[in-house]
């Protein structure tokens, strides 16, 4: 009888231990947000850094192209903190977006401010998305001169 | 399996000394004569056991008497087929890869190996000219993507809601000083199990037997930013550590050695922290952080070993998740405008309604920017009632609400967008005490008590973690978490010993409920433990409770919690062997002072089966804080265990270490 009981609570036991410590790969990856309207991948990006067979070729994309390529991740996978930054035209998003964008020192806070004011040309609609935003960002930029 | 490794291992070893062969021979002579010397030299050394060359093959710290054995359980990582059991023939089959050439450079020992290449180097002298000439360009390109001369260890706080993450999480982030790189842009390195499929009970049980590859990743920190902060609530701390730009390449090396490698991964003691304790270790062995761990490894213990370490930590952040920004924001208003804010998010309240239109500019920004805050927590999360029933419901039915959540959205940031109104960021106090000041998770305890007028001294072990009468400091408020833990009774009276019982899980999680997030709370225990039945005889009994509840922060000091319980109790005396209980229970919490902790619970169980059939306890408690690990417990309660009903008086001293 005892050991019916030891037996019971040894599987409960075990079975929430191995619940415990650290978390899991698929966690972190499968909370992809429904709030940007796009999935954002989290295991494309970490098998591209972690494979050692993915040769990056700097000669076939050029340096110009990567930064390209880096603003688009970040303003995909950062869509809504983004534009409730830039909302106020202020914030850490925000700030990083402008050292992605390799906007100078002196400029940004023009930056952060034009997105602000121009927050309605950036995000037309809540159907906005982060491919769109990148462009309206761009044509807002050179309008602005930034 | 074995087979696959031992065809690997041959075939790499062809592959490596082919064009070794196939060199001109004076050269190979030279490399060979070389070669001969270094290894006399490695050998007159010993240099095999120094604590650098047992960091890079990953030999945890040995049991006395236990055979050394590599963690690294891809056979790759090894060059010697002795490899992985002994760290001579590793250092010896290193040494001669890297005089042999390979046409392609990427794959050549001198590429794959770096840190071992440096560290060989350094301590044999061995000039550069001597070596074959490689360039790593994949190495070298990987280097430049990282760009990174600092490090910080991360810590996301536990979440007893989710259960893989009760203990908390660690992983580390590549931070650029030297320009000032924005952390969210900053690549992280993290440690887990690979699994192919979710979470089931599969997961478990091959995590706890290491069924799992265990591998280390990249992913930029904004990543785990979204995904611990924003969308699982959890605070994070970051903790600055003091490498040099010298020692984070060289730990850079090694991972670029472990980045195909894998672990077989344990929950237990080869985890997350664990390893990441190794790395760190890499690029200066005399920290000796994973000397203490033999048995178990917490990612709390994990930052305390860090922030013990003499000179390694420089400075620590605390970063809050949205539930504590929106929290903050709430309190800095008045009810009044709080309630317009949730009002607006729920989409009970119109912008242009004069009830909130006609509020000054700078109330209407700060009410926007918590109803948006408040708005994306709801879209991040599931906390709402109905989202429990969108699970049964129609794709197309839960796509529509998205959208109307996200026009709201839109509409909420336009509106803040279009106000001229500049307001500071929102204040969020730092936590009083980090995770690695708080008391830590193993407990001793020596009681004296008096129960139905029979004295004892009991004595209490816990392996882990937390209970809600342990001192605060450091962790989360409402939260318990306790595993293993035994007891033993001593009555003097009849000079008698006897097991009194063990706890085997007991999870109590009671997050206060506040006017915007408003979580439910949760209780479940499973336990051997004495209950009272007829003739003073006290039965050894199986003890398996769950409650589901509600609790509420009352004021800043007092916390209150309702529960309805169930119970099941296993124990021969029970005709079925088996009483099933149903009942409730209330606990109030009041927390004094940093030292002083009170408390009152009440509970009431009744049975569908058993003698006398109810029970009840009602008990009060008063906890003193001594020092940071030690703490006086005192408890008085009523008891009505089935048929006899008795007092119970208790004082306990209780040391965690």
């Amino acid at each position: 009888m005892l050991y019916r009981k030891l037996n019971l609570a040894f599987a409960t036991l075990i079975g929430a231990f191995l619940l415990a410590s650290c978390s899991v790969t698929t966690a972190p990856t499968d909370a992809s947000s429904g709030t940007t309207g796009q999935t954002t991948d989290a295991t494309s990006d970490l098998t591209s850094s972690t494979t050692l067979d993915d040769d990056e070729d700097e000669d076939e994309n050029s340096e110009e192209q990567k930064q390209e390529e880096a603003v688009e991740d970040f303003v995909a996978a950062n869509f809504s903190q983004l534009r409730a930054d830039m909302s106020v035209g202020r914030g850490e998003y925000l700030g990083s977006l402008a050292t992605l964008l390799a906007i100078d020192d002196a400029r940004k806070e023009a930056f952060y401010a034009m997105t602000k004011n121009n927050f309605t040309q950036l995000f037309a609609s809540s159907t906005t998305t982060a491919k769109d935003l990148v462009l309206n960002l761009k044509q807002e930029m050179t309008v602005a001169k930034i | 399996m074995l087979f696959k490794s031992v065809v690997i291992i041959v075939l790499l070893t062809v592959f490596f000394t082919l064009p070794a062969v196939a060199e001109p021979f004076a050269k190979n002579l030279n490399n060979n004569k070389l070669l001969a010397a270094l290894v006399i030299e490695a050998r007159a050394g010993e240099i095999w056991l120094r604590p650098e060359w047992r960091a890079l093959l990953h030999l945890p710290p040995s049991l006395l008497g236990s055979r050394e054995t590599s963690l690294v359980d891809e056979p790759r990582f090894f060059l010697s087929p002795e490899g992985k059991t002994s760290a001579q023939a590793e250092l010896e089959a290193t040494l001669a890869q890297f005089f042999t050439v390979v046409e392609d450079n990427n794959a050549a020992v001198a590429c794959r190996f770096p840190a071992r290449l440096a560290w060989l180097r350094k301590v044999l002298d061995i000039n550069k000219s001597a070596l074959p000439d490689y360039q790593c360009k994949r190495l070298n390109n990987w280097l430049r993507k990282l760009d990174a001369d600092g490090l910080s260890l991360i810590f996301p706080v536990s979440v007893l809601n989710s259960p893989a993450s009760m203990f908390g999480h660690t992983f580390l982030r590549l931070d650029r000083r030297a320009d000032k790189k924005p952390d969210l842009l900053a690549p992280t390195i993290n440690f887990a199990a690979y699994a192919d499929q979710g979470r089931g009970f599969g997961f478990a049980i091959n995590g706890v037997f290491g069924g799992y590859p265990g591998r280390f990743t990249l992913a930029p920190y904004y990543q785990r930013v979204k995904s611990y902060s924003d969308i699982e609530n959890r605070d994070m701390w970051e903790y600055q550590l003091s490498y040099s730009p010298a020692e984070v390449n060289f730990m850079l090396l090694h991972l670029w050695e472990l980045l195909p490698a894998y672990f077989d991964y344990y929950f237990i003691d080869e985890n997350c922290s664990y390893h990441l304790l190794a790395l760190l270790e890499v690029a200066r062995p005399e920290l000796n952080l994973t000397e203490g761990f033999y048995w178990d490894a917490t990612p709390a213990d994990t930052v305390r070993a860090i922030s013990n370490a003499p000179g390694l930590l420089t400075k620590v952040t605390y970063r809050p998740s949205l539930r504590e920004t929106i929290k903050a924001r709430a309190e800095a208003l008045p009810l009044s405008e709080q309630k317009l804010a949730k009002a607006l998010a729920l989409g009970e309240l119109k912008l242009q309604e004069p009830v909130f239109a006609d509020k000054s500019l700078s109330s209407q920004a700060e009410i926007l920017e918590l109803a948006s805050d408040y708005l994306a927590y709801l879209q991040a999360s599931r906390h709402k009632a109905q989202d429990v029933f969108d699970l049964a419901a129609e794709p197309a039915i839960i796509e529509r609400r998205r959208e109307v959540l996200d026009n709201r959205q839109h509409g909420l940031l336009a509106a803040r967008s279009n106000l001229r109104v500049d307001l500071p960021a929102p204040q969020i106090a730092e936590p009083a005490f980090r995770p690695d000041q708080g008391h830590r998770g193993r407990r001793l305890a020596l009681r004296y008590g008096s129960e139905a007028s029979a004295e004892y001294l009991q004595f209490d072990f816990r392996w882990a973690y937390h209970d809600l009468y342990d001192p605060d400091g450091g962790f989360i408020a409402g939260a318990q978490l306790e595993f293993l833990a035994p007891s033993f009774r001593f009555y003097p009276e009849e000079n008698h010993w006897q097991f009194e019982g063990i706890n085997f899980v007991d999870i109590i999680s009671a997050p206060g409920r506040n006017y915007f997030i408003r979580p439910f709370s949760w209780k479940a225990t499973a336990s051997l433990r004495r209950y009272q039945f007829d003739d003073d005889e006290r039965v050894l009994t199986g003890d398996f409770k769950m409650a589901a509840g509600l609790s509420y922060q009352l004021t800043s000091r007092v916390a209150a919690s309702v529960y309805v319980d169930t119970q099941l109790l296993l124990a021969d005396e029970f005709s079925d062997s088996a009483a099933l209980g149903f009942g409730a229970s209330t606990e109030i919490l009041y927390t004094l002072s940093d030292k002083w902790k009170a408390g009152l619970q009440t509970e009431l169980m009744h049975y569908v089966e058993g003698p006398g059939k109810t029970r009840y306890k009602a008990s009060a408690k008063l906890r003193r804080t001594l020092e940071q690990d030690s703490a006086l417990v005192l408890e008085l309660s009523e008891n009505k265990e089935f048929s006899s009903s008795f007092l119970q008086g208790q004082l306990s001293w209780q040391y965690y270490f």
